[in-house]
């Protein structure tokens, strides 16, 4: 009897022993010397290769021929951007496809999260009220942050400091570089100064509401239209030309993109200039951003210094 | 030994039935508490290796079981919905890794888990087939959800209206399947993943359209007020996203106040984790934080009288099986009584003879330890699947 | 082995008689034959000369060795050691087979090894007894006569010096008899054991030493 009672014992404690061990997963994150970084728009992408050097890999993916505003990426593209090491997104509601498509949240980076309170809200808005829901909005924030060099430089410090946080071990690369595109930034504000002069209360029409940037930091006297340079205006809008005329005399319109000829002479008739400020929303044919830039205040020369 | 134990077999075996429902009794009444030992093990591992990956969850005041659960096993049941401005309390000052989870609705009765992709690398998980969602109305299956609907990629699957009758005017929404996941564990895999706007879409914060302009014809456009594009109850909504109508969905409202139900928040260090429960620890906070863990210990905690009563009632089953053997025994030796006296006569000692229904008996016991060790495995083995879906 | 017993008196339990023994004495290698009417207390004296039973007065000596002298596990080692025993319904094990019944004192008894020696007579006995063929065949579907000859072998096994037989040819057929008698007889003669044999078969007793009536006048006394 003592054996058995025994060996129930040993069976039970056997029963008792059959419990767990806690293993604890460990996360392991492999070493990628490959660090890409995709933007969603030309400037971004110019700023993250100036810093990032040869540290990274910058891609932007947009076709050349779309603007990347508007665009929506397909699928294949999607999922470049979600295996990237970093997106840089440019904020101000810019590139509306990014609140519709599934990016990883950690790798995001809004290159205006600190100058949101320099952000400008569009006046113009839809709203439409419909259904259940009542009445709601479509509109949004002016997105084309860059176009002033105070703020593209803000843009510029978002990107060093997401890329020193990635990639700690290159943060004073990254710092020097930055500190080249602050002076280079800074000294393309300086010529957009020295373009505008004393002259910006001169009144100036722009072809497309995408100014309201450049027309805040060197307070331009812009009126603005929703006109294309190859697409000739209809009647309407150029009765809504002559009558804003009356009161707003300009002598020049900036275009984003070289007005179709007979365009240009119509307005030339009307007494407007055509001048082209490109905002570099896509890489410019020749030359980088910086050039482009150099190249805008040159044209804004013509504008305010004659 | 050896030389009895030749006696033994021979006697086992010549008694097949005998034998077979005594090794059977035995079997059984180890197997019982056995199993209930290992699922129970099995299922205290389960919960806690689960909520140890898991190290704070925040959500609205309320039950913290509930909360757990939910974030945990991606349960319906909810201490409430708080707003996505949530997030960002747990993110300042960079103290704290946040992935928000809403999930609120089903797709053929499988939770509809709105995440981000980070949920997807945090829980390791990991794509069988085709691709992560990537764009608005895509999901991704779960093992077992792509098992038992029989679906993959390129398929659609529709949201579960949770009334038929649906005031709020909520569409369901015909999901685009991107990819199924690897088995991983049983909670995500009986779950549909879905990006984050995805999930307040089939909510009805967000939808899609026809857009209302000038130019609008088809008499949906009512009149314009004050700049107001006001239109009729019969705009078409898009119940399905595709390549052509994405850019007509948009959200409404204030994002901040978008709803969760739950935030999965891991803090960089102990110091961050100390800030982190400070920003909701105060009793006016209409959030909380809780440790997974802590909330699963004080689980077991409060269980322990239940393991004490089993623990009890084990007790009280091995003194029944006690008394059995001690009354199959005595049977049989009274039925052997003849032969250990033959041996007697023989001149065999009173311990040889004792020895030799003690081997008998342990073989017995032996056989019936391994026979209930490796059922109660394979029950455990099985059962814990079993109680990983119920719990999943 | 020497045998002595001295006025030894046996009370059955039941009180149904007492059977009475006077002194004797038979030299080692004795061949005794024990007859007497059924119940006559030839299986009982057996049983008092192996020590199974002990008398309740009176001594046995074995080699000078005093059986009632010696405690429980003494005797049941002397008997496993020193004798053989055939019993009266032969007391086989039913769940081994013929061949390991025989063994059985050897799986009993650490004292005895089962080497070449005891397995080459085991065969001998074996095919001696006429049943080496059905050596591996559980004794449960041997007939009688076949079972009682395992029973001898398994007596004869282990080279006793003091072979004790009840009945012993009590089954068999006059071939069958003749041969487990001169088993019996060739076994004691090799191993120098004395040989007491409780039988109703008076063709037999010729090939005794002695011939001792049990039971015959006075219950229990010796003629």
């Amino acid at each position: 009897m003592k054996r058995l009672t025994h060996s129930l014992f040993i069976a039970l404690f056997i029963a008792a022993m059959v419990t767990f061990t806690a293993c604890e997963r460990r996360q392991s994150h492999a070493a990628d010397t490959g660090f890409s970084v995709y933007v969603v728009n030309y400037p971004l992408y110019y700023f993250a290769t100036r810093i990032g050097g040869d540290q990274v890999s910058v891609f932007f993916p947009a076709p050349g021929e779309v603007d990347p505003a508007e665009w929506i990426p397909e699928d294949r593209i999607i999922q470049r951007y979600q295996a990237a090491d970093l997106i840089i997104l440019n904020g101000a509601d810019y590139a509306g496809w990014i609140k519709l498509v599934t990016l990883p949240e950690s790798a995001l980076v809004d290159a205006s999260a600190n100058i949101q309170d320099r952000l400008i809200e569009e006046n113009e808005l839809i709203h439409h009220s419909h259904g259940p829901h009542g009445e709601h909005t479509h509109g949004g924030t002016a997105f084309t942050v860059w176009l002033d060099p105070t703020l593209a430089l803000e843009q510029a410090r978002s990107i060093k400091m997401a890329l020193s946080s990635a990639l700690p071990q290159y943060a004073e690369q990254f710092e020097q570089r930055f500190i080249q595109l602050m002076e280079d930034l800074l000294a393309l504000d300086s010529s957009i100064k020295a373009a505008v002069g004393n002259n910006a209360a001169r009144p100036v029409f722009v072809s497309h509401p995408v100014y309201q940037y450049l027309e805040a930091r060197y307070q331009l006297n812009a009126v603005s239209f929703h006109w294309e340079p190859d697409e000739m205006p209809t009647d309407a809008e150029w009765n809504e030309l002559a009558h804003v005329l009356e009161t707003h005399p300009a002598r020049w319109m900036i275009w984003e993109d070289e007005p179709l000829p007979e365009i240009a002479a119509r307005l030339q008739a009307a007494g407007v200039a055509s001048v082209v400020f490109n905002p570099t929303f896509q890489s410019p044919a020749a030359g980088d951003f910086l050039s482009a830039m150099q190249a805008n205040a040159e044209a804004l020369k013509l504008v305010y210094q004659d | 030994m050896n030389r009895l134990l030749p006696l033994v077999c021979a006697y086992l075996s010549h008694h097949p039935i005998k034998s077979s429902v005594l090794l059977g009794c035995l079997t059984l009444t180890l197997y019982l508490p056995f199993t209930l030992y290992g699922l129970g093990a099995r299922m205290q591992s389960a919960l806690t290796e689960r909520a140890s990956q898991t190290p704070l969850l925040i959500g609205m005041r309320g039950s913290q079981l509930d909360l757990v659960l939910h974030g945990l096993y991606h349960r319906p049941e909810t201490p409430g919905r708080l707003p996505q401005a949530v997030l960002e309390t747990v993110r300042q000052g960079g103290i704290a890794k946040a992935i928000p989870l809403f999930n609120a609705h089903s797709a053929k009765g499988y939770p509809v888990v709105a995440s981000s992709l980070d949920y997807f690398a945090w829980r390791q998980l990991s794509l069988a087939e085709g691709s992560l969602p990537m764009r608005l109305g895509d999901c991704v299956l779960g093992a077992r959800v792509a098992r038992e609907l029989g679906l993959g990629p390129g398929d659609r699957l529709l949201t579960d209206t949770r009334e038929f009758f649906d005031l709020a005017g909520r569409y369901p929404l015909k999901m685009r399947i991107t990819g199924i996941l690897a088995p991983s564990n049983p909670a995500d895999d009986a779950a549909v993943l879905v990006d984050l706007r995805t999930g307040w879409l089939i909510e009805g914060i967000g939808h899609g359209h026809d857009l209302l302009d000038d130019n609008t014809e088809d008499g949906t456009l009512l009149e314009i007020r004050n700049g107001t594009y006001v239109g009729s109850p019969a705009v078409r909504e898009f119940t399905e996203v595709t390549a052509d109508n994405l850019s007509r969905f948009h959200f409404h409202g204030d994002p901040a106040l978008f709803p969760l139900t739950a935030i999965i928040a891991w803090p960089g260090d102990e110091r961050a984790e100390t800030l982190l429960l400070g920003r909701f620890i105060a009793d006016d906070s209409p959030y909380m934080a809780v440790r997974p863990l802590d909330v699963v210990r004080d689980l077991f905690e409060r269980l322990l009288p239940i393991k004490r009563l089993l623990g009890i009632q084990n007790a009280f089953l091995a003194v029944v099986v006690f008394s059995l053997m001690t009354l199959v025994v005595s049977l049989s030796l009274r039925l052997r009584r003849d032969e250990f006296q033959t041996m007697q006569y023989m001149g065999c000692s009173r311990g040889t003879i004792t020895l030799l229904w003690l081997s008998e008996l342990s073989l017995l016991l032996l056989g019936a330890l391994l026979l209930a060790i490796a059922a109660a495995a394979v029950t455990v083995w099985f059962g814990s699947e079993w109680l990983r879906l119920m719990i999943g | 082995m020497k045998i002595a017993i001295n006025d030894l008196v046996y009370a059955y339990p039941k009180g149904e008689f007492t059977l009475r023994l006077p002194a004797m004495r038979w030299p080692r290698g004795s061949r005794i034959a024990l007859i007497g009417a059924s119940g006559s207390g030839k299986t009982t004296l057996l049983r008092l000369l192996s020590g199974i039973t002990l008398a309740g007065r009176g001594s046995v000596l074995l080699d000078d060795v005093d059986l009632t002298a010696l405690s429980d596990a003494k005797r049941r080692a002397l008997r496993i050691q020193s004798m053989g025993f055939v019993f009266q319904e032969f007391r086989l094990l039913e769940y081994l087979s013929a061949q390991e019944n025989i063994r059985l004192p050897y799986r009993l008894h650490g004292s005895l090894a089962w080497d070449d020696e005891a397995e080459k007579r085991r065969q001998g006995l074996m095919e001696r007894a006429g049943i080496n063929p059905l050596r591996l065949r559980k004794v449960g579907r041997l007939s009688t006569g076949e079972r009682q000859r395992v029973a001898v072998c398994r007596a004869l096994i282990a080279s006793p010096r003091l072979i004790l037989a009840d009945e012993p040819t009590a089954n068999l057929d006059r071939e069958n008899k003749r041969r487990v008698q001169s088993l019996l007889f060739a076994e004691s003669q090799r191993c120098g054991a004395s040989l007491i044999v409780a039988t109703h078969d008076r063709e037999l007793l010729d090939a005794f030493d002695s011939v001792i009536h049990i039971g015959d006048e006075s219950k229990g006394g010796i003629a």
